[in-house]
């Protein structure tokens, strides 16, 4: 019998009024997974994360925590889950050591175990020596980091992390990550986080879901979005003549080639079989070779591409309906 | 109890460390009772400017004005009735007084103040000032007038004795009486005697022949004026003494009446015939009581109004605008304690502020709380300013921005304040205006600490008033929880 998942979304939709914020979203989350939700600004990231963690509730389906509906669990949620929001969830006003303390108390944390628990905590997210320091002088990544601190004092089991890195430079995203990475395997702590960077999420996430237009395009593993979109490999090939018209002849004839086209001054062949391809083309023609790659499509091309199909079929449905009335 | 500490240790830090805020909600109420208890701390009016008018002063007219232009009073004389009538519409000027020309005790004119009635907190005050100097100078006058009356009055019933009147009446008498035995006398004279004398002439004429007419004619002639005599005359003046009796008799009764009418006034005490029923208003409170003492419970409740309402409010609003609230409604800690927490963080600030403003009157004012009354107050206090309080926090929770709950507070504190008894008495209300208005918490508040401060009244005697304080207290609780459900949305 397959293992129930760590955190499960089951057909949930939300309203606003009369705007439909999510519809009919479900997820399945595993247990010390670092769950990436992907998709544009006001595509519903931020709601499904507060319903995730029960500050919204949802008008149809419901969200399970270890099998059991967050809604009749609402205190265990509280406890077991941490939150950091993309603007910084702490008092500014306050210092290092006392946003600490405040939140180690309203997670229910004793003082000797908030006491016993900050230098930890400080050294994890490299904070150390700034307990002092009012929260409000920080550098961004550092508050960044104090934020997470505060998400996860009370020893969470889901870290939940809404667009953390939007407004941080490429090397604070980068320390960013690997804290993340981190605290994961050091505290086996669940990590769901939101993003529109895809790049950054693909070498960051175990698995991942796309969310546009208020529901769930996908989820999967990154390499299983990429099949998805295509298990097809990407041959991309330059010779300084950039004449290929024999060499596309030849290659079309094989079986185990899906597509050729020339992309300005290169030639890009798709197949399943990259090395036999590859090997051909080298016998043909390896004199003036410029640049040769082989690539799977970027979780970019995924994304574009099934909101693209998604676009096509909306448009085909509406045609449809047209031509039924 | 430990998060609630938390909870409080966290708002305060965060209101000390916004300078701003921490002066003005900090400091300001303080430095308003500071300034209020000096400026108040006595009972007297100061700088009344009184312009004064007439065509002709009289003595008494400077008489009074002497009165008047002592001590707070500072009299001016105009040298026209429109330039005092309008120093007053122009406010430089509190009253006109108009003396009519050659004002003294037999002339009929009166005067005429004038007085700006839109100043409305000042203006009876003044009057009853003014009244009371000129009430003065007038009883004066009348005593004097009524002084010289008595002393009239003593000196006639003291002339008046009707014992001499009954001396001359007897004497009259007498004298009547001896007219009366002379005639008698003159009568029996005349009768007989000359009778005899006329006998014995013509004894003698007949004896010795001779004509005695001269004689005979004599004693005729004696006999008529004896017999007008005793008959005409001695009768008009036994009639006229007759007469003279019965009047002087009169005049004794008469007498005898004014001086029995004289003697019948009982009250001959000047000051009495001059103010016969005397009034004395009786403060039920010290005489030595300032009009800081009196208006302390009204302060003091305004105090907690603008600074409940303000702290409640900007607390609030700085929680609900701060980064963190959002982690405040994710954390299993509950929003009741939230809530509580950040009522209990106002609260002690506010006591803070209570505190210091009891040291200072008690300082400046030598102001005594007794001991039996103490918990009354704590009680009273604690209910009043959670009512400021949990409207401020409500207004904070209800407005989004500081800007706007900030003047959502303040115009709630001035509707309070201007339906209450500090501007306007409640009683020129309407009737029904006044049965909303007697709701004003301002007005129980300050109700609450009057009878509390001024007639050290039991727990007992304002109860009435403390239940309906409590139930605003839980209809405001109820709303303010509400009200932070609603922010979730805003977040």
């Amino acid at each position: 019998m397959a293992e129930a998942p760590f955190i499960q979304l089951e057909n949930v939709t939300k309203i606003f009024g009369k705007n439909l914020v999510l519809n009919n979203v479900s997820l399945n989350i595993s247990y010390k997974e670092i769950f990436g939700i992907i998709g544009k600004s006001g595509s519903g990231k931020t709601t499904l994360l507060w319903i995730l963690i029960g500050f919204l509730k949802p008008e149809r389906g419901r969200v399970l925590f270890q099998s059991r509906n967050i809604k009749d669990d609402e205190k265990n949620v509280r406890q077991q889950f941490g939150f950091t929001a993309q603007a910084g969830s702490f008092y500014p006003k306050l210092t290092v050591k006392e946003n600490l303390e405040y939140f180690g108390t309203m997670y229910n944390l004793s003082v000797s175990e908030i006491q016993d628990k900050i230098p930890e905590l400080l050294k994890l997210v490299d904070l150390e020596n700034k307990e002092n320091i009012v929260a409000s002088k920080l550098s961004s990544g550092m508050q960044k980091r104090l934020d997470i601190a505060c998400g996860i004092i009370h020893d969470p089991k889901v870290l939940i992390l809404d667009e953390p890195t939007e407004d941080l430079d490429p090397v604070l995203r980068r320390d960013l990550l690997s804290l993340l990475k981190k605290i994961n395997k050091e505290k086996e702590v669940t990590i769901i986080i939101t993003s529109h960077l895809l790049t950054e999420m693909e070498n960051f996430c175990t698995k991942m879901a796309i969310i546009h237009n208020r529901t769930i395009l996908a989820q999967g593993s990154v390499n299983e979005l990429k099949d998805m979109y295509s298990k097809n490999y990407e041959i991309v090939f330059e010779t300084e003549s950039a004449k290929y018209g024999n060499l596309m002849a030849m290659i079309k004839k094989r079986k185990d080639v899906e597509d050729v086209k020339t992309r300005y001054n290169k030639l890009v062949i798709y197949t399943k079989e990259p090395e036999s391809v590859l090997k051909e083309i080298l016998a043909i023609k390896k004199e003036g070779l410029v640049d040769l790659d082989i690539n799977k499509p970027s979780l970019n091309e995924v994304f574009e591409s099934l909101v693209t199909n998604i676009k096509k079929e909306n448009v085909q449905t509406a045609g449809d309906n047209k031509e039924e009335h | 109890m430990f998060k609630l500490l938390e909870i409080i240790k966290k708002n305060i830090r965060l209101l000390i460390r916004s300078k701003s805020s921490a002066l003005i909600v900090l400091l300001g109420p303080l430095a308003l009772i500071l300034l209020i208890s000096m400026a108040f701390n006595t009972s007297s009016l100061y700088d009344i400017k009184i312009g004064t008018y007439s065509d002709a002063y009289s003595t008494l007219s400077e008489n009074l004005i002497a009165q008047l232009n002592q001590d707070e009073f500072k009299l001016t004389k105009l040298d026209s009735l429109d330039r005092c009538v309008n120093s007053i519409k122009t406010g430089d000027y509190h009253v006109c007084i108009v003396f009519p020309p050659d004002l003294n005790t037999n002339s009929e004119g009166k005067l005429d103040i004038y007085v700006d009635k839109t100043r409305v907190n000042i203006v009876w005050l003044i009057l009853n000032s003014i009244s009371s100097r000129i009430s003065t100078k007038s009883t004066e006058l009348s005593t004097a007038l009524t002084n010289t009356l008595l002393n009239s009055l003593e000196n006639a019933n003291s002339k008046l004795d009707s014992s001499s009147i009954l001396q001359i009446s007897t004497s009259l008498s007498d004298i009547k009486t001896k007219i009366n035995s002379l005639t008698a006398n003159i009568n029996a004279l005349g009768s007989s005697n000359i009778s005899e004398i006329k006998e014995e002439i013509e004894d003698i004429e007949s004896e010795n022949n001779l004509t005695l007419s001269a004689l005979s004619d004599l004693v005729s002639s004696l006999e008529s004026s004896i017999n007008v005599v005793t008959g005409t005359d001695m009768e008009s003046i036994s009639a006229d003494l007759s007469s003279g009796i019965s009047n002087v008799n009169s005049v004794r009764e008469n007498v005898d009446a004014v001086v029995s009418d004289i003697n019948s006034i009982q009250i001959k005490e000047v000051s009495k015939i001059v103010s016969p029923i005397s009034t004395e208003i009786k403060p039920v409170v010290s005489e030595e009581t300032t009009h800081l003492n009196y208006t302390f419970p009204t302060l003091l409740v305004l105090v907690l109004l603008f600074a409940g309402l303000l702290i409640g409010s900007t607390t609030t609003v700085e929680e609900k605008s701060s980064k963190a609230y959002f982690r405040n409604f994710i954390t299993p800690t509950t929003e009741t304690t939230q809530l509580i927490g950040n009522y209990l963080s106002n609260l002690i600030i506010i006591a803070v502020q209570v505190i210091i403003i009891f040291i200072v009157m008690i300082s400046i004012t030598n102001m005594t709380i007794p001991k039996d009354i103490l918990t009354n107050m704590v009680i009273a206090l604690l209910i009043i300013t959670s009512v400021f309080i949990l409207l401020g926090m409500l207004l904070g929770y209800l407005f989004k921005t500081g800007e706007t709950s900030n003047l959502a507070s303040v115009t709630v504190a001035c509707i309070l304040l201007f339906f209450s008894n500090t501007i306007l008495p409640t009683e020129t209300l309407p009737t029904a205006v006044r049965g909303i208005v007697n709701f004003n918490p301002f007005i129980i508040g300050e109700k609450v600490l009057k009878e509390l401060l001024i007639f050290n009244s039991n727990l007992e005697g304002i109860s009435a008033s403390l239940y309906y304080l409590l139930g605003m207290v839980v209809i405001l609780i109820i709303l303010t929880y509400l009200a932070r459900q609603l922010t979730k949305r805003w977040i």
